[in-house]
């Protein structure tokens, strides 16, 4: 039986980029699930689960990530994440 | 061809940490043990509950003694004990090393930083030996330091 892997781009909304907090929201919503949660920006490709790893990404406002989500999960990890991003990582 | 590499093996579940029998102490001249633990706490406000921080002030080497005498007799002699100070080889990483030498269990960590903090309050240190603790960090403070050129860069 093969993983299920959900992949999607999302633009960074908030003023401030993917900074420290909004970094820390992420990384404490992706360990909630048991899939395997990777950040990419251009390259680089990150552990979701790492905050040191998601704020190496120096993300800016206006940016996009892909996110890929990997497991049994995936989907749900995919959806609760982009509405995180979406919604600015409650910032303005 | 680029290969896609994660640069870190990421944090189990912070919710899930409870009933740890490790204690972790910052220390830090000045007061830059307890500044590092609020703004690291700002940034993740859960999994630094029961970190403690001692500020060594501004040389009062007694004052430090007495504030650390304190503390250690506060855990538990079966606790490990993971010590975090900002600098090695100073005087208050000196007074963490001869507080420890008596503990069964205790690792003393230098360069103290915000990364360290942030790896710390979001690894599950349950089962987790000092030592194994005190890896992790440093494995994070070192991925932390980067030089970027960004005239460079654009």
């Amino acid at each position: 039986m093969g993983s299920t892997t959900v992949t999607g781009d999302h633009a960074i909304v908030n003023d401030l980029g993917l900074h420290a907090r909004p970094a820390s929201k992420l990384v404490a919503l992706a360990n909630k699930f048991s899939c395997e949660v990777f950040i990419a920006k251009g390259e680089t490709e990150v552990n979701g689960k790492s905050i040191l790893g998601v704020l190496m990404l120096a993300c800016p406002k206006g940016g996009t990530i892909r996110l890929r989500c990997v497991g049994e999960d995936a989907q749900e990890a995919h959806d609760a994440i982009a509405e995180l991003i979406r919604g600015g990582f409650g910032e303005s | 061809m680029t290969s896609k590499q994660p640069v870190d093996e990421g944090e189990p579940a912070p919710e899930a940490r409870a009933g740890e029998a490790l204690s972790v102490i910052l220390v830090g001249h000045g007061d830059t043990a307890s500044a590092l633990l609020t703004a690291a706490r700002d940034i993740c406000p859960h999994g630094l509950e029961d970190v403690h921080a001692v500020d060594a002030g501004s040389g009062d080497c007694a004052a430090l003694s007495e504030r650390m005498g304190a503390l250690m007799e506060s855990v538990p002699d079966h606790h490990d004990m993971l010590l975090i100070v900002d600098i090695v080889g100073s005087s208050p990483w000196r007074r963490c090393v001869n507080s420890t030498m008596d503990r069964r269990a205790a690792i003393v960590l230098g360069g103290l930083s915000i990364s360290m903090l942030l790896k710390l309050a979001m690894v599950d240190r349950r089962g987790m030996d000092a030592k194994s603790v005190a890896d992790a960090c440093a494995g994070s403070a070192k991925r932390a330091i980067v030089v970027s050129n960004v005239s460079a860069e654009g």
